[in-house]
């Protein structure tokens, strides 16, 4: 009896062994990595705990209450921030059609097409929105254009990945059957792959309008247009309690954005 | 060929195929949508002249960013790995949090019913909030550095992971609960003996992923002085210095793939 | 009604995969105009392989298929479409558009005939006719307007068959057209094939596991063992001996 419960002691402490193991180095190699950042930054404790009460202050003093009297500053900002979202929506989703297809291996079969469809897809996408803003604001001016620019590139490289996902995971039998029939290449397309696809479509584009506007909410701290360029303005003219009606602008548009989006996804996905 | 007969009429026959009610539904998101961009085209005052303006200037602009300045190198490295270890204390800051806040937001966890709904509106609220943003007031509150940028990142964490934990603990068997209250466990017991363990592969792969999206943010948060590699863009873009501006993106890129794979590798050991 | 006119000749036809597998090793045989033609063999004996090379989804390595007069060995883009045509294809998983209609799915067999309007899915009315009155055959004018994915098995095949006639094929390929289907449904189901062959005047070439529903309904059979043509002859020809060597023969190494 008592052997038989050694034996299965050890053999418990064995086979927790390589997981354990590995736990440890894991729990090892964040607390290294949080140690290392900690000294690289100059976080401090005395840092935080001085930062604490000023963060309070400055809350309490400078933030509270938004000043509620200020909203029609932000109404055009807004309304920019949604069309920078939703052109930059639609250039993405084209942009992105495109990019999908080439890049997706069972549609095409030349591979170095694939190969370049997926590099441009990783590249646009590596790149974050801000970075692109700056770009372009240096190549085309402060105000909307280039934040709208900015965020359909960066879309693009997202939903061209996506896309591409997408399609690669369609039944190619039914494709092959509508080659088999003699159908052309667009006519599989449009005819075998395009309900499969449809889906997936809706859902990823209607996501990356939601992500948009978030994206569009902040180009505009590099002058790239819409609320981030007024929320920007009112926090260098230190008027605090009008950033504060800014950002509550951001959460709100934000909120009913995603509250639509959800609804009609659901209405067009039903239907299909 | 032989015949059979049609046993409907042609209306009838027409009415049963007819897509027609479908299609006009699908028609008129189209016209609204088609026309929503025009109007927002018109409203930003984007029309085609200045989009081939816009592209002539950029393609020249790329031009002169040829080629990259590797000189600027051992500079960009340093801000690059600043970003790194903002990205790592931001996101362990959130994963604190947001399991501690989660214990109280989570319907079946929480002591005090009414603090969940809170707790979940604040997590709504940090989310929605770009962590750019939070950034901007942090810098406001505390200063220019790396702080502002950790406590950014900290913030916007704890509002999506905050959701993803509360719901999952919110997900796991109530009989794993129960059986533990029934033993007589802690509060702390049973949420470390029992919540915690079953939910472990969702904590672990939501920071991981939340690591990967901090890392991105880190790489920007510099452009409104909140740390890292960031503030070399705005740097590189206002003193036209292009070479080096393609120096940076590139620095960036690198980062970010390097961490990714790192990530991938990570999360596969842990499936 | 066998008038013994050849309507695709296959001469010394291999096939072999990039792995290196030689899938099929110097095939040859004539197929006549209007026969029901039954193709049995053990499961990887290169039934499938056949069929996908006689219209085209598979290059062949050497050899060659003439189909009414036409090579179809390195035929390409509007040639082979014109070929695909000729050549109507059942598959054992049905591969019919889920997402789309019963009558649109029939339709489908139309798209070489029309160039954009195919892209966009816009038919004559002539042809809506058409369809609905071969679905009518196939028992499935109470399904044309229903999702393709909302019906059974066996009527997700007769679509296809469907899809297949409206071609207006010569010949008609159908690779274990009912080998993912319940009895019942099977036996139904050939039978339309059948049917409708005789009817519209198709060749065919099936593919069968089942030796029974081969008895009943081939013309002529053939059989193939690792890539080889081993049996050839009526069905009453394919007695137990023939059976035993096309099936168990070979499985001894296994
Ligand atoms: N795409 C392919 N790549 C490599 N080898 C293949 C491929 N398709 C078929 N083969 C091989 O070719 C041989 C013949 O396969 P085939 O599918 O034609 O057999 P089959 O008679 O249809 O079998 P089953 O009754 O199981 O459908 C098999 O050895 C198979 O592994
Ligand atoms: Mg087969």
């Amino acid at each position: 009896m008592d052997r038989n419960m050694e034996n299965n002691l050890a053999q418990l402490k064995k086979s927790r062994r390589p997981g354990q193991l590995r736990l440890l180095f894991a729990i090892i190699l964040v607390i290294v990595a949080v140690i290392w950042s900690w000294a690289g930054t100059g976080f401090s404790i005395p840092a935080i705990m001085r930062g604490v009460p000023r963060i309070y202050n400055f809350i309490i003093d400078d933030l509270i209450p938004p000043r509620f009297d200020s909203w029609q500053k932000f109404l055009n900002p807004t309304l920019q921030t949604l069309y920078m979202a939703y052109v930059g929506a639609i250039f993405a989703i084209i942009l992105s059609l495109g990019l999908g297809i080439i890049s997706a291996n069972n549609l095409i079969s030349n591979r170095l097409i694939v190969y370049l469809g997926r590099g441009i897809s990783s590249f646009l996408r590596a790149v974050p929105a801000v970075a692109w803003a700056v770009i372009l604001v240096a190549a085309v001016g402060l105000g909307p254009f280039a934040g709208t620019i900015a965020i359909a590139l960066g879309g693009a490289g997202m939903l061209g990945k996506t896309y591409a996902d997408s399609l690669e995971e369609i039944d190619m039998g039914q494709v092959e059957a509508l080659k088999a029939v003699g159908a052309s290449w667009f006519q599989v397309l449009t005819q075998a792959v395009l309900p499969q696809f449809l889906p997936d479509f809706f859902t990823w584009s209607f996501y990356r309008f939601d992500l948009n506007i978030r994206s569009a909410a902040v180009v505009g701290l590099v002058g790239a247009g819409g609320l981030g360029f007024s929320l920007d303005t009112a926090i260098r003219l230190f008027q605090f309690r009008e950033a504060t009606m800014g950002i509550l602008w951001i959460f709100g548009l934000i909120l009913i954005v995603e509250f639509i989006t959800a609804k009609s996804r659901d209405k067009i996905l039903e239907g299909l | 060929m032989k015949k059979v007969n049609n046993p409907l009429n042609e209306k009838e026959f027409k009415a049963l195929i007819s897509k027609r009610k479908d299609n006009l539904f699908y028609l008129i998101i189209l016209i609204f949508m088609t026309f929503f961009l025009f109007f927002s085209l018109s409203q930003m005052n984007i029309n085609p002249a200045r989009v081939i303006r816009g592209f002539s200037t950029l393609s020249d602009l790329i031009k002169n960013m040829f080629p990259p300045d590797f000189g600027q190198l051992s500079r960009l490295w340093p801000l690059a790995i600043e970003s790194i270890q903002i990205a790592i204390l931001g996101t362990v800051l959130g994963i604190i949090f947001s399991i501690t806040l989660s214990m109280f937001a989570a319907k079946n966890l929480t002591p005090i019913p009414g603090l969940g709904v809170i707790l979940k509106g604040f997590f709504a609220f940090t989310r929605a909030v770009p962590a750019l943003v939070w950034a901007l007031l942090f810098i406001t509150a505390v200063g220019l550095g790396t702080l502002p940028g950790i406590l950014a990142l900290g913030v916007n964490s704890i509002g999506m992971l905050g959701k993803v934990f509360s719901e999952s603990f919110e997900n796991i068997n109530k009989a794993t609960i129960e059986g533990l209250n029934s033993t007589g466990a802690s509060r702390m017991q049973v949420f470390f003996q029992g919540v915690v363990p079953e939910t472990i592969p969702i904590i672990l792969s939501w920071s991981l992923f939340r690591f990967d999206i901090n890392i991105r943010y880190s790489s920007i948060l510099g452009v409104v002085g909140a740390g890292g590699i960031g503030w070399e863009l705005v740097r590189a873009s206002r003193m036209r210095d292009y070479p080096a501006l393609l120096m940076v993106i590139l620095v960036i890129l690198v980062m970010v793939y390097a961490v990714e794979q790192f990530t991938g590798y990570a999360r596969r050991v842990v499936r | 009604m066998k008038q013994k006119d050849v309507l695709i000749k296959i001469s010394d036809l291999k096939k072999s995969f990039p792995g290196g597998t030689e899938a099929l090793k110097g095939v040859s045989f004539d197929v006549y105009r209007g026969e029901l033609l039954v193709i049995v063999g053990a499961s990887g004996a290169g039934k499938s392989t056949l069929l996908r090379c006689i219209n085209g989804l598979s290059a062949i390595s050497s050899g060659s298929i003439v189909v009414d007069g036409i090579e179809v060995n390195g035929l390409k883009g509007k040639k082979l479409r014109q070929l695909r045509t000729d050549v109507g294809m059942i598959f054992q998983s049905f591969n019919i558009v889920n997402r789309k209609r019963v009558i649109d799915n029939a339709l489908h067999g139309r798209l070489a005939y029309y160039g954009l309007r195919g892209v966009l899915g816009l038919y004559s009315f002539e042809d809506k006719k058409k369809a609905f009155e071969i679905l009518a055959r196939l028992d499935l004018e109470k399904q044309v307007a229903k999702r393709a994915d909302q019906l059974s098995g066996g009527q997700k095949q007769r679509v296809a068959i469907a899809r297949a006639i409206m071609q207006e094929p010569k010949v008609l390929l159908a690779d274990e057209p009912v080998a993912s289907l319940d009895p019942g449904a099977s036996s139904k189901v050939l039978g339309y094939l059948h049917k409708i062959c005789q009817e519209e005047d198709i060749t065919a070439i099936v593919s069968l596991h089942q030796i029974d529903y081969a008895r009943n309904y081939a013309d002529r059979i053939i059989g193939l063992t690792e890539g080889v043509v081993t049996f050839e002859g009526g069905p009453e020809d394919l007695d137990d001996e023939a059976i035993q060597e096309l099936y168990f023969n070979e499985e001894e190494e296994e």
